[in-house]
């Protein structure tokens, strides 16, 4: 089935959003989405720009602070809303999984 | 252009086909040439060390190229991008350049579904924006050449200039279709294959130059078929008129670099751009038609020609009428044309003098060797011109056996006959009698 507009999040959206529980500068977001995933997800600047654009007009994050071209956000209560029904989303897949997923169990 | 620089002609434009743009900036790299510059139809390079240099080519689609700073984010669209090692190098409107001189950097979109949302924002607003002007232009000129059709046309299937103005719409129309069929194909393969997690679909520049190029070809070859039989005067105005207009884009594109320089606002650079293109293009059509004007002026007019009455298929004497001198009548030739599948001539007979009482006598004869050709043009004389929205009236069948034709009809005091693969039209300054009807159609009708 087609992902309608922030219906899921992709990975890039879901980390992109947990890492700004905590206030960050949309330059460092990249970096820290690589710590917090071991390198695992990486985020290109242009997705990452188009992205922080989505989530404000969203009203998923807000901007907190300006100090010239450095731009902080962070997660507002709809962001944050949205990212515990993503969370809870993949528990229940992780938890049909355990229940059904096994070898022989259907 | 020193030792240290050069220029590229731009064969393809890399929206859609980036990554063909970025092998071939960094194919350019390896031999020691750094991108320095690049508009739509250039690039330019300076030499330095070969390097294995990545390049990007990405959009950023609120830009545009009357943009004399960088807009609304654009500027830290640019520093998260440094941040990931991407420097950037050049842009022109929307497009940006960046390269990269890590070994493997992430690139600068990793989110297809994004990615594809703004190519297509930036595929609205160029190519798709451009060929539907183009495909309007092309319309309406389809609608012209059909209306001159329409008004006159034994003439037209005889001239080579119609031939050529048919084929170059042709080539517009086909082009602007064939694009927008390209780009609509490309964004529903991207979307059917972003949906299912894959990547947006290449468009191959290849193609489109390849498109560009015999769309080129077929234009010339419509331009040299247009130049058949036309006089040096013609061919003098078509090189004044394609050099000027060369000569205007040079000349807003220098305008527009010269408003980007002075560091207008974004907003005065487009309005004075819009403003400096408007101008610009009714001075240059006024020189054009001034210059048209100035060369028909001094040229010997090819029509009508003066000629002898013996020259004439048929003369008002042929028909009984005594011509004196009192009358100055004058017996013109007013036209021909010759293509590989018609021939038409156009002559006239009159009286100068204004108290004669002599009737005058035009004629055109044309020889349609294609037969569905024939019959689009009888079929399109006995439905009658139309002026602007105005149908006039069309041709009433009459009795052919007087002429000596196949078919005949009737419109006012004109009369269009069939003879085998020639069609003539009569008019005449009366409505000529049954004997008459006998000798024009022995004349004209080549039986």
């Amino acid at each position: 089935m087609a992902r309608e507009k922030f219906q899921t999040l992709t990975e890039q959206m879901f980390y992109i959003l947990l890492c700004l529980r905590r206030e960050c500068c949309g330059v460092d977001i990249m970096e820290r989405v690589r710590e917090m995933t071991g390198g695992r997800v990486d985020i290109g600047p242009g997705t990452l720009y188009a992205l922080l654009e989505s989530f404000q007009r969203e009203g998923f994050i807000r901007e907190t602070k300006r100090e010239g071209r450095r731009r902080s956000y962070r997660i507002t209560p709809s962001g944050a809303w949205r990212l515990e029904e993503e969370v809870r989303r993949l528990e229940r897949q992780a938890a049909d999984y355990r229940n059904f997923g096994e070898e022989g169990s259907l | 252009m020193s030792r240290d620089t050069k220029k590229e002609l731009l064969l393809y434009q890399p929206v859609g086909d980036t990554a063909a743009m970025a092998r071939h900036l960094e194919k350019r790299a390896e031999q020691g040439w750094l991108l320095e510059r690049a508009d739509n139809w250039w690039l330019r390079y300076r030499r330095a060390e070969p390097t294995g240099v990545r390049y990007a080519v990405a959009f950023f689609p609120e830009a545009t190229i009357f943009d004399a700073a960088p807009v609304e984010g654009q500027e830290t669209y640019y520093d998260y991008c440094r941040a990931a090692g991407w420097e950037y190098v050049c842009s022109y409107g929307s497009i940006q350049y960046f390269r990269n001189f890590r070994p493997a950097p992430v690139p600068i979109e990793t989110d297809e579904a994004l990615k594809l949302k703004t190519l297509r924002r930036v595929m609205l607003r160029t190519v798709v924006l451009m060929n539907v002007v183009w495909l309007l232009l092309a319309v309406s000129w389809c609608f012209n050449l059909i209306s001159s059709f329409r008004w006159s046309p034994l003439s037209m299937v005889s001239q080579y200039s119609a031939l050529g103005l048919a084929v170059i719409t042709a080539a517009f129309l086909l082009h602007s279709l064939l694009e927008l069929l390209r780009v609509g194909v490309w964004y529903l393969r991207s979307r059917w294959s972003v949906k299912r997690g894959g990547a947006c679909a290449r468009i191959r520049g290849s193609l489109q130059a390849a498109g560009d190029f015999s769309v080129l070809a077929i234009m010339l070859a419509g331009l040299g078929a247009s130049s058949v039989g036309q006089g040096w005067g013609y061919l003098v105005f078509v090189l004044v008129y394609s050099v000027g207009f060369l000569l205007l884009l040079v000349v807003l594109r220098a305008l527009l670099r010269h408003f980007k320089r002075l560091q207008f606002s974004n907003t005065a650079s487009l309005v004075g751009s819009i403003a400096a293109s408007v101008v610009l293009s009714i001075a240059f059509v006024a020189g054009m038609n001034a210059f048209d004007w100035s060369l028909e002026a001094s040229l010997p007019p090819e029509w009508p020609k003066e000629v002898s009455a013996e020259e004439l298929p048929l003369t008002l004497e042929d028909l009984g009428y005594a011509v004196t001198e009192a009358d100055r009548c004058e017996y013109l030739h007013q036209g021909s044309g010759r293509t590989p599948w018609a021939a038409f001539g156009n002559w006239y007979q009159g009286a100068e003098a204004p108290d004669s009482e002599l009737p005058f006598l035009n004629y055109q004869i044309a020889d349609i060797s294609w037969d569905w050709l024939r019959e689009l043009c009888w079929d399109t004389i006995m439905r009658g011109p139309k002026y602007g929205n105005h149908q006039l009236s069309g041709y009433t069948p009459i009795d052919p056996a007087p002429w000596g034709a196949d078919a005949a009809a009737r419109r006012n005091r004109t009369q269009v006959l069939l003879y085998g693969e020639r069609i003539v039209l009569v008019t005449t300054g009366w409505t000529p009698t049954e004997g008459e009807a006998a000798v024009i159609g022995a004349a004209l009708g080549g039986r």
